[in-house]
């Protein structure tokens, strides 16, 4: 059996994969930062959200 | 997670050395209260997770593990304290062993250290709340709904799902944050580039109109459409590309800062005045005051919260979640001084973004001022324009208002005398400079214009990729919440169903019909529960403090069924249902057998009957028992049993130590007598308060063996069973003699019985007490099992007499004729 939490995130990124207005390099970003554990520092949140998709940093 | 197999003790807590075979089954301490039980949960606690909760939780600021664990003899060598623990792993199928010492609880030693092993330590270790004490109980039960919250958010690691939406909350305000500065950038750069291009309206065929005009003159190709890189000047020779410098443009920029300077006594009035009257409010009343600045700087805390230490006072909390409530809850508590704070703040923005209009139009004059060589005016309006930045700064908060009244009153925008003029003097060096030729006016219309519309455009980037990030940052925000919320939901719907079926379980023929309702709102966690049928209510409204231990249990049990699901394989539990009437715990027993089958529970009780009970309802055995006879800092807890205690009764006899045998017997018989009693169902002379001594139960016990032995004889000769026949003629005549052996020291066992003077016998008058009660209890034994003798059904009508293991089980019911 999950734990509440891993259920919350799994969920959490299941409804966001399906807002198309979240890019899904941020989904996959956002993913690996609460799949590392611990509290997710604000920084590393802002750096994610403020990332260029990958075709715009090239 | 775990079951428990072996435990080995030394020196830890009120424990000198003390080895337990848990045998991973659920297993009772029962003693008397300071007889050490607690001691052997806090070990256990300690050897899995390093962490004492009597230590480390509430109310416990003064003691530490390093300095309170260790045995009190041991205090100044917590290096000879530790725990050895070995544990079965379910999941894994294998067993490891943790050591932990006292002096260095972080670092455990695990054996076999294979990361399989390791990791799964560490699982447990996570996992504090295994270990459930009466204070912890009610904690679930008798609390403000905030508490219950945050203790069962705890309980189910629900911290860190808070850590992940304060950490998402955060980053969406900072980045809405960005996004709005950047809307201030786009708006000042647009006010700027129409100053230049002298246009009303922003439309792209006003902006064009001007455009083409200039680019008419200069015999360049009107430009059709514009679009994201269209170069306004585009055409104009490099090398004809003049200075920035346009005369018109400059005239418009100097005017636009004149007319503002002209004007800003008749700007930010309602606002300066709405933030007077609120300052007066304040100073009339100091509690209004003295509320506001407390709310302010709780404000101030609450936003730099990072953690359980608390911004303001450095107050180390237990979790970051603790922290925030406290803050919320002080500042709900001010809600006047509260809208106050806010419409100062208010009226403080709006001025502030008057103040950030007159910076935005001074820019220009700044620059132009420099590139004149007009040094001190530009140093004067460089000035005047960082001082109202300073400003704006401070009209954000109120500590910054209320230091700002004396200005306000004044005239917030300090406007330098000198500037007007200063103003005056570049705006006539300006004019007084040759016109431009038409050509050249063109030209540096258009570099400038071309200057202004980059400006914007980088403006306007910036904010689409602020906007971007806020988008996505919001959306990610209310989604966590909006899935943390179904599931929070969904969790304390299942825990609530589950909590009411434990509870009418326990209360079976009681409160069959209760019901419970939790309900989350807002941080808060009611609990509500039905009193027999008269209306809910919370928990500590009617029911008495044995249903609300009752309840506590449940919940928590409810709850490490959710958080644990099948991974709920043991727990720790210290007393916790102390107050629990005798008819409920034998229903918990049930509710642990049947709702809990593979979870091994360590129960402690001072109760010796309530210890009784769980054997009888088959949750433990004898081989899981353990009692607790009593405790020295000596020899810490000394254990009862029945083996054990005749060798520590004969060491002390041989030792010359009356006194302490004469107690351990006392002890022992007060302890089995009662428990053959009720193995018999011996009668006895009928007490309201229960309180039955070995003068009124011994006789009664030896009298009811004595008729159940001559029964089984008598039922064996029905059947014709000799074998029966004559084992239980020879137990009737053991019995016999060892009730003559005891009779004839009945004159030192009344002694003891009424007047409790064996601690003063010498040695040669003890032995033989000993030896007779030795005998004597032995005849309700069984050698094989060290099970007691008992009868079977309970009642009036026994059918046999039997031990557990059925070595001695001996038919009471005749053949029918």
């Amino acid at each position: 059996m999950s734990t509440l939490q891993d259920t919350i995130a799994k969920k959490f990124f299941d409804s966001l994969k399906e807002i198309k207005e979240v890019e899904p390099h941020v989904v996959a970003q956002l993913q690996a930062l609460l799949d590392a554990g611990g509290k997710p520092k604000v920084d590393d949140l802002v750096k994610i959200f403020t990332s260029p998709p990958d075709q715009e940093a090239k | 997670m775990i079951k428990l197999e072996t435990a080995h003790i030394e020196e830890v807590r009120g424990i000198r050395k003390l080895d337990i075979d848990f045998a991973g089954k659920t297993f009772a301490i029962s003693g008397p209260n300071g007889s050490g039980k607690s001691g052997v949960i806090d070990a256990i606690e300690f050897g899995l997770t390093g962490d004492i909760g009597r230590l480390s939780g509430k109310g416990s600021k003064q003691l530490s593990i390093k300095d309170h664990g260790p045995h009190v003899d041991k205090v100044k060598f917590p290096g000879a304290a530790f725990v050895m623990l070995k544990v079965f792993f379910p999941k894994l199928n294998k067993s490891g062993t943790i050591t932990r010492k006292i002096s260095a609880p972080r670092a455990p030693t695990i054996e076999p250290n294979d990361a399989d092993i390791v990791a799964a330590f560490a699982e447990v270790a996570d996992h504090p709340e295994i270990t459930l004490s009466r204070r912890e109980v009610l904690q679930y039960i008798i609390t403000e709904p905030t508490k219950r919250s945050q203790d069962i958010q705890i309980i189910l690691k629900l911290d860190s799902i808070g850590d992940t939406r304060a950490s998402l909350n955060t980053a969406q305000n900072r980045l809405k944050g960005v996004q709005t500065n950047a809307e201030g950038t786009v708006d000042d750069r647009r006010r700027a580039l129409m100053l230049h291009l002298k246009v009303e309206n922003f439309g792209q065929a006003d902006v064009l109109d001007v455009v083409n005009e200039r680019r008419k003159a200069l015999e360049l190709a009107p430009i059709e459409k514009l679009e994201v890189n269209t170069k306004l000047d585009a055409g104009v020779a490099e090398g004809d590309k003049a200075p920035e410098f346009n005369k018109q443009s400059a005239l418009r920029e100097l005017k636009a800062a004149t007319d503002a300077v002209a004007g800003i006594a008749a700007v930010g009035k309602k606002e300066a005045t709405s933030m007077l009257d609120g300052l007066k409010r304040l100073e009339e009343d100091p509690a209004l005051l003295n509320a506001l600045q407390r709310r302010a700087l709780i404000d101030k805390g609450l936003s730099l919260v990072d953690g359980p230490t608390c911004p303001l006072c450095d107050h180390e909390w237990e979790n970051e979640g603790d922290l925030r409530e406290h803050l919320r809850v002080k500042l709900e508590k001010s809600k006047e001084a509260g809208k106050l704070h806010e419409a100062l703040l208010l009226s403080g923005a709006d001025l502030g973004r008057e103040a950030a209009k007159i910076v935005s139009v001074l820019a220009p004059a700044i620059k132009l001022a420099t590139a004149e060589g007009e040094a001190e005016r530009a140093a004067l309006l460089s000035g005047w324009s960082k001082d109202l930045e300073r400003l704006r700064t401070a009209l954000t908060t109120f500590d910054g208002i209320a230091g700002l009244k004396d200005r306000i009153t004044k005239g917030w925008a300090e406007l330098p005398a000198e500037v007007p003029d200063a103003l005056k003097a570049l705006t006539a060096k300006v004019e007084a400079k040759p016109d431009q030729s038409a050509k050249t006016d063109a030209q540096t219309f258009l570099t400038t214009a071309q200057v202004r519309i980059e400006d914007y455009r980088k403006g306007l980037r910036a904010l689409k990729t602020a906007t971007r990030a806020a988008d996505q940052a919001k959306l990610a925000y209310d989604t966590y919440c909006g899935v943390m919320e179904r599931e929070l939901n969904k969790l304390y719907e299942d825990v609530q169903e589950d909590f009411c079926t434990f509870y009418r379980l326990i209360n079976e023929g009681d409160e069959e019909q209760f019901t419970a309702k939790l309900t989350p709102d807002a941080g808060k966690l009611d609990l509500d529960v039905n009193f027999y049928d008269f209306g809910m209510y919370p928990p500590g409204a009617f029911h008495s403090e044995g249903h609300q231990d009752g309840m506590g249990v449940c919940l928590y049990l409810a709850l490490m069924k959710r958080l644990l699901g099948d991974r709920f394989l043991f727990a720790l539990m210290d007393d916790v249902v102390m107050s629990v009437d005798v008819g409920h715990r034998r229903q918990f027993c049930k509710l642990l057998k049947d709702k809990f089958p593979n979870t091994q529970f360590v129960i402690t009780t001072h109760d010796r009957l309530w210890a009784k009970q769980m054997e009888k309802a088959g949750l433990v055995s004898r081989k899981t028992s353990l009692v607790f006879q009593n405790w020295s800092v000596e020899t810490g807890p000394v254990v009862e049993s029945d083996d054990g205690i005749w060798i520590e009764i004969d060491n002390a006899v041989a030792k010359n130590r009356i006194a302490e045998a004469a107690a351990m017997l006392r002890n022992h018989v007060e302890f089995v007598v009662p428990m053959i009693a009720d193995d018999l169902c011996a009668r006895a002379v009928f007490k309201a308060d229960g309180a039955y001594d070995l003068g009124d139960l011994l006789p009664s016990v030896i009298g009811q063996l004595n008729t159940l032995l001559g029964k089984a004889a008598e039922a064996a000769n029905s059947w014709n069973n000799q074998a029966q026949k004559d084992d239980a003629a020879k137990r009737k005549a053991d019995l016999k003699e060892a009730n003559t052996v005891k009779g004839e020291e009945d004159w030192a066992v009344n002694k003891a019985v009424h007047f409790n003077e064996w601690a003063n016998f010498g040695k040669n008058d003890f032995v033989p007490v000993v030896a007779a009660f030795k005998k004597l209890l032995s005849q309700f034994w069984c050698e094989a099992c060290s099970s007691p003798i008992s009868i079977l059904p309970k009642g009036p009508k026994p059918e046999s007499l039997r031990c557990s293991c059925m070595a001695i089980n001996l038919n009471l019911k005749m053949k029918q004729k």
